[in-house]
């Protein structure tokens, strides 16, 4: 791996982190001032309002806060929550993992099927097959997912009681071993997994058949042909791999859709994740966590970025020239 | 683009026909939605959750409100955030794309870091910080989703324009001794805006999702009824639990199908803009 | 002695449109046959139908039969199926696309790709398959550790050798080149047909030369076919047909070739283009451009010997001399 370029890449991700940053507090500075936020304490007398402002660091210059607040983000200081009054580190570091088990569970199943589906539908071109699987994609990106998620416990919890309306365990209940608390979240995992995967199926369906059309029209493809290689082995050892290069780098553009995905389906499901966690804090006009979580969704979104980045330069030997 | 390929295009395409015959009736609800509802929207009864029945069609809702006369007084909000939403991110793009990718330079370099910036980060969080900042409204909405969906028109912009500045014909005008402006203006505008015209008709599909989805969040406008306040109430109030699927279906389908339509419009656009595409398929 | 290639009547058509039309060819084993003709008269398809690699749109009809040496019975190939084809393919014919560029998988290495020809058609241990591709690359003069590189890490010239390496793996009977020194400058184009005509000595091929560049196909080639419009429309020893051209695009494809030490002016084109598949003119194609065209050529003329073993389709063939154009006529003769 070069080293140059990979600095490069990682710098421009501190870059575009340190920009976040900035934003974050800026906006909440200018656009929430805490000032209006302390005076909800019942009754604060100007001088408890003037102690509490000190308190925050509030009466110092605006630089001054500014590196106050990066300093502490920094150290993983991200303010205390409005609501439970715990740091909002320590609440999103609980939440984090099951996001991350959503989200990542959704991403890698729509990935694959997305990209088998997008290898038949342009291997039959034009054809009905191809149709059919273009007004699907189209109809999972329209139709809401938080929509599809109500749907989906209407049908599947409520109607047919298969699975489990919400949550990520059943409340109350003492397991013998991990494994079995495990197969719990497995099965309230598989609603709200589907609807984070029907998300995203679509784009990366999109992305996986444009690109199979691309390579298919490249000479070496006419060339395995020419050589005796059969159909099905020209598409599937020389077709797929040069298409899921760009599947790569394309589906980065979809991260932050995923990260508003991973919002309304957990609010739908009550999945305890950073999602839940951003919508109470909505309802409860939280700032501290409401910061917070755009940071980490940002960082989150950033950092998949560079490592789509990274994946790419490993896949590709081209780029490893540079 | 011609008018007659354009006319040519919604009419006799079946995808033309279908899209805008869609959309159409969707405009139609939002004009005259409140007039042709049956019951008034608000109205409150003791019907709570009620099925469907000859006096509501679709039932009630958690208020005992006429679900049907609320779905088509809904059509409003999505239109009205939807297209001027998507105006405001297009003129946004598209001055944000002119400009830099006109004078090049270090305006293009800060233009183009602000426009990468903004494709990088994740849209809801951000609309979801601004608009709890800002209190909910429908200009709120507005406001916000235009101020955040703009990067990647400005993008498309940003490229073409590249492209056309190092054409024969503009270097042809400004050896002539043509200003700025006059060359924007005659020469690298009109061979823009039909890309500008096809993307926003996409990006007006992307900004009714997003109003949909912040108003299921909560942030919606607390004074008027949408689609996704709807489901935002369906939601809060128990009704999948409840089986009410008369109240939780009809919402999320309208705005599936408002999206369906102008999505295949919008493609339709962008083929026909973007011949590369056509051969493609 | 029974040829290696005979093609009957091969026909080729695009929806409705005839980019083939009637094509008869026929090559000896050990032969180089060059195969002449503006770009879209139909030589690269001819070259695709021989081995059945046109696109499901297309259609053809004729037949195709191959007589390999050391092969019992003679290769039908217009009545093989795909997987029939695909024996066929690369063990008896091989092809050396148009345009070397990108005709290599670019996420693999040129050993593996070259490797992966010779294991389609034969059982051969690793180690053999190894120092073969090591020879295959030494032969087209390039060194074998080249073989571990990716496309993109090879020249324009390289990759060109590397496709015929390819072309030679399976060991054919019979190679097509489809113009392949058309993207070299002029010192790599020497060098490709010097090594063409080497590795013809070396190892008895027959080779199918497609080229626009007549001057090309002069230095390799036995005999030549020269194509218009989907059509053969003169076939003959290269000497003869050289020097003595009997059909009138021969000559003015002739002409058009400059001499060094000659007189130094541009010999006039041909006016008008190929005709379009979609609207060929009556009788002889070549009519609405030709400088000799008269009422006859309303007739279709048929390919016929005019000379000993030089056949061509002219009506006033066999010419003994070329009497001045009449350019003015060819207006007129149009329609």
């Amino acid at each position: 791996m070069s080293p140059r370029w990979l600095a490069g890449k990682v710098a421009a991700a501190l870059l575009t982190f340190a920009f976040v940053l900035v934003f974050n507090f800026f906006l909440f500075r200018v656009m929430g001032d805490p000032t209006t936020q302390l005076a909800r304490l019942p009754r604060a007398t100007p001088e408890e309002i003037q102690k509490l402002r000190a308190n925050y660091g509030l009466d110092k210059p605006i630089t001054g806060q500014f590196v106050d607040y990066a300093g502490d983000t920094l150290r993983f200081d991200l303010g205390t929550s409005q609501r439970t009054r715990r740091p909002v580190w320590t609440e999103i570091k609980d939440a984090l993992p099951w996001t991350l088990l959503l989200v990542g569970t959704g991403t890698v199943l729509a990935t694959f099927i997305g990209a088998w589906l997008g290898v038949i539908a342009a291997t039959r071109r034009g054809k009905a097959a191809d149709d059919g699987l273009l007004g699907f994609s189209l109809f999972t990106y329209a139709a809401p997912e938080y929509w599809i998620g109500i749907i989906l416990i209407l049908v599947f919890a409520v109607w047919l009681p298969i699975f489990p309306a919400g949550q990520q365990v059943t409340p109350g209940v003492e397991f013998s071993s991990w494994l079995d608390e495990a197969a719990d979240v497995a099965e309230h995992l598989v609603l709200p997994g589907i609807a984070m995967t029907l998300m995203l199926l679509g784009q990366y369906f999109l992305i996986m058949r444009a690109s199979m059309v691309d390579v298919l029209t490249e000479d070496f493809i006419t060339v395995k042909r020419a050589i005796g290689l059969p159909w099905e082995r020209v598409v599937r050892q020389h077709a797929v791999p040069n298409a899921l290069l760009p599947l790569v780098t394309l589906s980065s553009i979809y991260f932050g859709m995923v990260v508003g995905g991973a919002i309304t389906i957990e609010t739908v499901f009550s999945w305890p994740g950073l999602g839940e966690l951003s919508f109470d804090a909505i309802n409860d006009k939280d700032f501290p966590v409401l910061q917070g979580t755009f940071l980490i969704f940002s960082a989150g979104v950033i950092l998949a970025n560079l490592l789509a980045d990274c994946l790419y330069f490993v896949l590709d030997p081209r780029v490893q020239a540079t | 683009m011609s008018e007659r390929g354009v006319r040519q295009l919604l009419f006799q395409t079946w995808r033309g026909r279908l899209g805008l015959g869609v959309l159409g009736l969707f405009i139609f609800l939002a004009l005259f939605g409140s007039l042709i509802a049956p019951d008034d929207p608000d109205a409150s009864s003791l019907v709570i959750l009620g099925g469907i029945s000859a006096d509501h069609w679709l039932g009630t809702t958690e208020q005992g409100s006429d679900v049907f006369s609320q779905l088509l007084v809904g059509a409003r909000v999505s239109i009205i955030v939807g297209f001027a939403a998507a105006a405001i991110s297009a003129l946004l793009g598209a001055t944000v794309g002119l400009i830099g990718g006109y004078f090049g330079g270090w305006t293009d370099r800060i233009l183009d870091a602000f426009e990468n910036w903004f494709l990088v980060i994740p849209q809801i969080p951000l609309m979801i910080v601004l608009a709890r900042l800002l209190e909910p409204s429908l200009g709120v909405l507005i406001a916000v989703i235009g101020l955040t969906s703009w990067a990647g028109t400005g993008r498309i912009v940003r490229a073409q324009v590249l492209t056309l500045r190092e054409r024969a014909f503009v270097e042809r005008a400004r050896a002539l001794g043509a200003r700025d402006g006059y060359i924007i203006r005659t020469h690298i505008l009109p061979n823009t805006l039909p890309l500008i015209f096809a993307n926003t008709v996409l990006i007006v599909a992307v900004a009714i999702l997003a109003e949909a989805a912040l108003a299921f969040l909560g942030l919606g406008d607390p004074t008027r009824i949408s689609w996704g306040t709807m489901l935002e109430n369906a939601f809060s109030s128990g009704a999948p639990s409840a089986g009410a699927w008369w109240y939780v279906i009809p919402p999320g389908l309208c705005i599936t199908l408002l999206v369906l339509s102008v999505s295949i419009l919008g493609y339709l656009f962008e083929e026909y803009v973007n011949p590369r595409l056509r051969e493609q398929g | 002695m029974s040829a290696l290639l005979e093609i009957s009547g091969l026909r080729v058509h695009h929806g409705d449109r005839p980019i083939v039309d009637g094509v008869d060819l026929s090559v000896q084993p050990g032969e180089a046959l060059g195969l002449a003709g503006e770009s879209g008269c139909g030589k690269t398809t001819t070259a695709l139908a021989l081995m059945k690699l046109l696109p499901a749109t297309f259609t053809q009809s004729g037949t195709m039969t191959l007589r390999p040496p050391n092969v019992e019975e003679p290769i039908n190939l217009e009545r093989r199926t795909e997987a029939g084809m695909q024996q066929v393919r690369w063990r008896h014919v091989s092809l050396v696309f148009q345009g070397a560029m990108n005709s290599l998988d670019p996420v693999k290495r040129v050993d593996h790709q070259i490797a992966q020809a010779i294991n389609l058609h034969e059982r051969a241990a690793a180690g053999d398959v190894r120092a073969r591709i090591g020879e295959l690359l030494t032969t087209v003069g390039l060194t074998p550790a080249l073989g571990r590189r990716y496309a993109h890490q090879l020249s324009g010239g390289q990759r060109q050798r590397v496709m015929i390496a390819l072309a030679l793996a399976c060991r054919p009977s019979l190679v097509i080149a489809d113009e392949p020194t058309t993207a070299l400058d002029v010192v790599m184009q020497a060098q490709i047909l010097e090594l063409l005509e080497r590795l013809r000595e070396q190892l008895g091929l027959a080779l199918i030369l497609i080229s626009h560049d007549l001057g090309v196909l002069s230095e390799t080639c036995d005999r030549i076919a020269v194509m218009y419009a989907g059509r053969i429309v003169e076939t003959g020893p290269v000497r003869e047909v050289f020097s003595a051209p009997q059909h009138p695009y021969t000559k003015r494809l002739l002409d058009s070739l400059p001499v060094i030490g000659g007189p130094r002016t541009l010999a006039p084109p041909i006016p008008g283009g190929p005709p379009d598949p979609g609207d060929l003119p009556a009788g002889c194609r070549f009519r609405p451009r030709c400088p000799y065209a008269a009422e006859k050529c309303l007739e279709d003329p048929a390919l016929r010997e005019v000379r000993p073993a030089q056949a061509a389709a002219c009506h006033f063939a066999p010419w003994v001399e070329w009497p001045p154009a009449q350019e003015a006529a060819v207006e007129g003769a149009a329609g």
